[in-house]
């Protein structure tokens, strides 16, 4: 057993890591979203977002019947307003799908995401607008501007 | 056999080319393999055991066992939790203190198994302690020469390459992230979209990831303030990542590419807020510590030895 492990070791060992090496290339160069375990792609940051961005908002213009002076973004409004536990990517990923539901007039869709939304981010009775937005990141970073922005439609939660 | 004859002639090519001295090389490497049983178990202990003591880090509704733990859908989650704790702790217990024999190795490979599989019940892939898992599995394979005076020519040689493919594997998946940039690269030239060649990229990559995650580094302003010394980090990384797995055939390489890649994740952990802490000690133990490159370094061979650059700069240099 000993001779054959020390003959055989390398080429087990050089097929193991060719094998890890050639399966991730291809996850990667495949594009398959969900890797298949104990396979990883390394394919991360691989594109440049675009320097013009569209995205959705969700603006609160009031709550409890009280209007705001200004809109403001329900993702930063949790400190002053709204009684929230706002995961950011998560959030995001749901308002986009929301946003996406209302560009396509899909009534059941809308109202599904709505419900999410307002059941995992929205404490209180609160109106708020999804905005489609235009925007170049790193303008909205430095001073928060937008491009362009178009109000989609306006809720008013449970 | 044919195959097995073109592997070994392969395994003396790279033998030959990254070590010039065997013995030296061993005692280096039986010196330095404890160090990756040792962080397997300080980090069960303290980020594992002691952390997830009121607080496991994931909720239980997202826990969804991969094939690997399929024995967890016969148990609650808590229960779960607990074996996944006490067992990576006794596993890496063993590993560290009898990393020298093959069963305890084998151990330890089994308790990373489970515990990244843990890891990975959660949704994607979990891929900061991935690569420990890999070069763990391999580690089961040194021969066994820990206290040999003597060993033959084929296990000094075995035991050194095991090392290598450590090293390769870790150094591979640098590559792999550089190739994907770089196809990357190719289709947004292709498609006139903004690519890696604009002095924007850095930072576009920086608000992108802030606005999608709500994280962001402490020098995210900084960089967006100053988009060209951003390009040129980032055009830093990408050259030190795609060029990697050439350096795993280079020892004089070894340790730059160990620096430049920790460089390359504070770097990343300064614009972006994302932390590989798992890897960062990989480089140390496999390639600042590598035992193929020598103690004392020759700036001029380093340089020159360096894929491309190297090419371009040997003329001035060799003058």
């Amino acid at each position: 057993m000993n001779k054959f492990i020390q003959e055989w070791l390398f080429t087990i060992v050089a097929l193991y890591i060719t094998t890890l090496f050639i399966s991730s290339l291809i996850i990667g160069l495949t594009g398959i979203k969900e890797e298949p375990y104990p396979f990883f792609s390394w394919f991360v940051f691989t594109k440049v977002p675009e320097k013009i961005q569209n995205s959705f908002q969700i603006n609160v213009l009031g709550y409890e019947n009280n209007f705001l002076e200004f809109p403001i973004l329900l993702d930063v409004s949790k400190k002053d307003l709204i009684d929230t536990n706002i995961n950011t990517p998560e959030y995001n990923r749901r308002v986009s799908l929301l946003g996406g539901a209302i560009k396509e007039r899909n009534t059941n869709l809308i109202n599904q995401y709505r419900e999410n939304i307002e059941r995992l981010f929205i404490n209180k009775k609160t109106i708020y607008e999804v905005e489609e937005i235009t925007f170049d990141p790193i303008k909205r970073w430095v001073n928060g501007e937008i491009i362009k922005s178009r109000a989609l439609e306006k809720f008013t939660s449970k | 056999m044919i195959i097995k004859d073109h592997i070994n002639r392969i395994s003396n090519l790279i033998f030959n080319s990254i070590c010039n001295n065997p013995e030296k090389s061993l005692y280096k490497a039986i010196h330095t393999i404890p160090f990756f049983y040792y962080f397997i178990f300080f980090h069960a202990i303290t980020h594992v055991l002691f952390a997830w003591k009121d607080n496991p880090p994931f909720a239980a509704q997202a826990f969804d066992p991969i094939i690997v733990l399929s024995w967890a859908k016969l148990l609650n989650y808590e229960s779960v939790v607990f074996i996944i704790q006490f067992g990576f702790f006794l596993t890496a217990l063993i590993g560290a203190i009898f990393y020298k024999k093959t069963i305890a190795r084998f151990i330890s490979a089994i308790g990373l198994i489970q515990f990244h599989a843990f890891l990975s019940s959660f949704g994607p892939v979990e891929h900061g302690w991935i690569v420990w898992m890999w070069i763990g599995m391999v580690f089961i394979f040194f021969p066994n020469i820990w206290h040999e005076n003597k060993p033959t020519k084929t296990d000094l040689k075995n035991f050194l390459l095991i090392f290598w493919a450590a090293q390769f594997i870790l150094l591979s998946i640098y590559s792999l992230a550089g190739i994907g940039k770089f196809f990357g690269l190719i289709s947004q030239l292709i498609y006139s979209q903004t690519s890696m060649l604009s002095i924007d990229s850095a930072a576009l990559h920086i608000t992108d990831w802030a606005t999608k995650t709500g994280y962001s580094g402490l020098m995210s302003n900084f960089i967006i303030d100053n988009t060209f010394i951003g390009w040129l980090g980032f055009i830093g990384i990408f050259y030190f990542q795609i060029t990697s797995i050439f350096a795993a055939f280079k020892p004089s390489l070894h340790k730059l590419w160990g620096v430049a890649l920790i460089m390359s994740h504070i770097a990343i952990f300064l614009a972006m807020g994302i932390a590989f802490i798992e890897t960062l000690f990989l480089h140390l133990i496999l390639l600042i510590s590598s035992p193929f490159s020598k103690e004392t370094i020759n700036i001029k061979k380093t340089i020159c030895d360096m894929p491309i650059l190297g090419r371009i700069l040997k003329i001035p240099i060799k003058n």
